[in-house]
């Protein structure tokens, strides 16, 4: 057995009583190597004291911690290192994350955390429950993935065909689009970016008396250019 | 009379012992660690050019008339012209209102009640009566506290002990630090700065952990220590260092255990083998003392 490998239990049962979510929950407690766990919380710094406090210990076992501070303090990276890698990192959020292809308002943060939902996890010592985005909030978040690099990461699409499949999507019973439009809007426009131009409405009509009168002459010219080129490209195949 | 009794939340105070009042020192040190509701967090001594100017810096701020003051400061002018100012944590204000008419002011309790004892006990005395010549001073609010570090030479004023790194619980006089590593290193590769000189006039001499005076207090002589504190405290020295805080600390650290939990030894990168302590002098040389070999230590960048 590998044993440079991070329990995570040890790290979640002690902070039953703290106010956090994990973003993206994929196999916990399990983890792959280099992968990291997204977690919004109020208190940044004191998240963060109580991973050193429940992580110092692997330090003895051959880890190295290191703790880097983002954006004004308000994301901080807490990796584990073993042999120069990374072998897990916690990504701390005080705020929500900058995006570039989608805005959302400030307060979805709130939103998150407030709205959490807890999910019961067995360990070996005993079972704890974690907190993780509701319903909705994890339809939002995929969303908000999808919309910010799937033209990055095809396989994001795969959010957007989880979102379709949840049972009630489709007839409203989840209020997934209604607080999506609430909090979510389309993304300012580069001020190097042209003005779109806006067709305007013609001052005449398209079609006035004399082009009307010319029409079965120019009809029948258009058409027979129509013809003479289809049969010519048809010919080339026979 | 005290009216309208309400809390307040945790604030920054000070003492000022007066030139004449410095004999009593030690003992004014251990009335205020007695008191739990007072944490000292520095301690300067202070050389003012002249005398008058530090008596009208600290009293700029005063609620009482000019007059009041004149009078009361008079005595001052024929004091020694060093004084030490005590900054303290007041987790306890009780801020109330004292005085009346146009003494009426907004003062800490907490404050007043020790200043008071002190006053009784180390006040010249007269005809076996306590003299209103008093050898101690101390802040009505933070605002006057803000006023004197700025006074002092500390641009930030009280901000100075509010901004500080939450995740290590760093001292006040270390920043905010955006990189931190948790290692595990030999306690023979830790280097710490000493002072040579004395309170006024001193360099910083980076030596190894085990040639402080620290470690040597413990491991040949703790008049090693206390000589060394006693030079230096308030100088180069401004946290409220003590030798009975540091035989009680030998006797009782657990270091990362439960009363020391996040208070890491902090370091920055001497060299590349070598790491230069800047918090933790005191708990490395008790783990060195104790033949511990590898420490956890939290080394700072930037």
């Amino acid at each position: 057995m590998n044993k440079f490998v991070l329990d995570l239990n040890k790290f979640f049962i002690p902070l039953k009583d703290e106010i956090y979510c994990i973003i993206k929950l994929r196999d916990f407690p399990h983890y792959s190597p280099g992968s990291d766990i997204d977690i919004f919380c109020y208190d940044i710094d004191k998240f963060a004291q109580n991973i050193l406090r429940l992580g110092k210990q692997y330090v003895y076992e051959g880890f190295e911690i290191t703790s880097h501070r983002l954006h004004n303090g308000k994301q901080i990276h807490i990796d584990f290192l073993c042999n120069g890698k990374i072998e897990f990192r916690f990504d701390l959020y005080a705020n929500l994350p900058h995006y570039n292809n989608v805005r959302i308002k400030e307060s979805y943060f709130e939103s998150v955390i407030e709205n959490r939902i807890s999910k019961e996890i067995s360990s070996e010592e005993c079972t704890y429950c974690i907190f993780i985005p509701s319903e909705v909030d994890d339809l939002i978040i995929r969303y908000v993935e999808y919309v910010e690099w799937f033209s990055q990461v095809p396989d994001k699409v795969g959010h957007v065909e989880y979102i379709m499949s949840r049972p009630g999507i489709m007839h409203g019973e989840i209020p997934f689009i209604d607080k999506l439009h609430h909090y979510i809007a389309l993304p300012e426009c580069p001020d190097n970016d042209e003005p779109v131009k806006v067709m305007k409405r013609p001052s005449k009509p398209i079609i006035n008396k004399k082009y009307f009168y010319n029409f079965p002459r120019r009809g029948y010219l258009i058409i027979r250019n129509i013809t003479r080129h289809f049969l010519k490209r048809i010919s080339s195949y026979i | 009379m005290i009216n309208n009794y309400f809390l307040e939340r945790m604030r920054y105070d000070y003492f000022l012992i007066w030139g004449h009042g410095l004999e009593y020192r030690d003992a004014i040190f251990d009335l205020i660690r007695e008191d739990n509701r007072l944490s000292i967090i520095m301690i300067l001594y202070h050389r003012p050019h002249s005398i008058t100017d530090l008596v009208d810096a600290i009293y700029s701020y005063d609620y009482a008339p000019y007059e009041h003051l004149l009078d009361k400061t008079n005595y001052l002018l024929n004091t020694p012209s060093e004084v030490i100012f005590i900054f303290v944590k007041n987790h306890y204000p009780q801020v109330d209102l004292f005085g009346n008419g146009s003494f009426r002011h907004v003062e800490s309790l907490t404050i007043k009640t020790l200043k008071e004892t002190i006053r009784n006990r180390y006040n010249p005395r007269y005809n076996g009566k306590r003299t209103e010549d008093h050898i101690i001073h101390a802040s009505d609010s933070e605002k006057q506290t803000h006023h004197i570090l700025k006074y002092l030479g500390y641009e930030k004023g009280i901000l100075l002990f509010k901004e500080y790194d939450r995740m290590l619980n760093t001292p006040y006089y270390m920043p905010i630090c955006n990189h931190i590593s948790l290692l595990n290193v030999r306690v023979d590769t830790l280097l710490c700065n000493t002072a040579r000189g004395d309170r006024y006039n001193y360099k910083i001499q980076t030596i190894p952990l085990k040639e402080s005076p620290q470690y040597k207090g413990l491991s040949v002589n703790i008049k090693i220590y206390e000589e060394y504190i006693n030079r230096f405290i308030g100088g180069p020295l401004t946290e409220d260092y003590s030798m009975k805080r540091f035989l009680d600390l030998a006797e009782k650290l657990d270091y990362l255990g439960l009363t020391y939990e996040d208070k890491y030894i902090i370091t920055t990168p001497a060299s590349p083998s070598a790491h230069l302590i800047i918090d933790g002098l005191h708990r490395a040389s008790v783990l060195a003392f104790k033949k511990v070999e590898n420490i956890i230590i939290a080394e700072i960048g930037n």
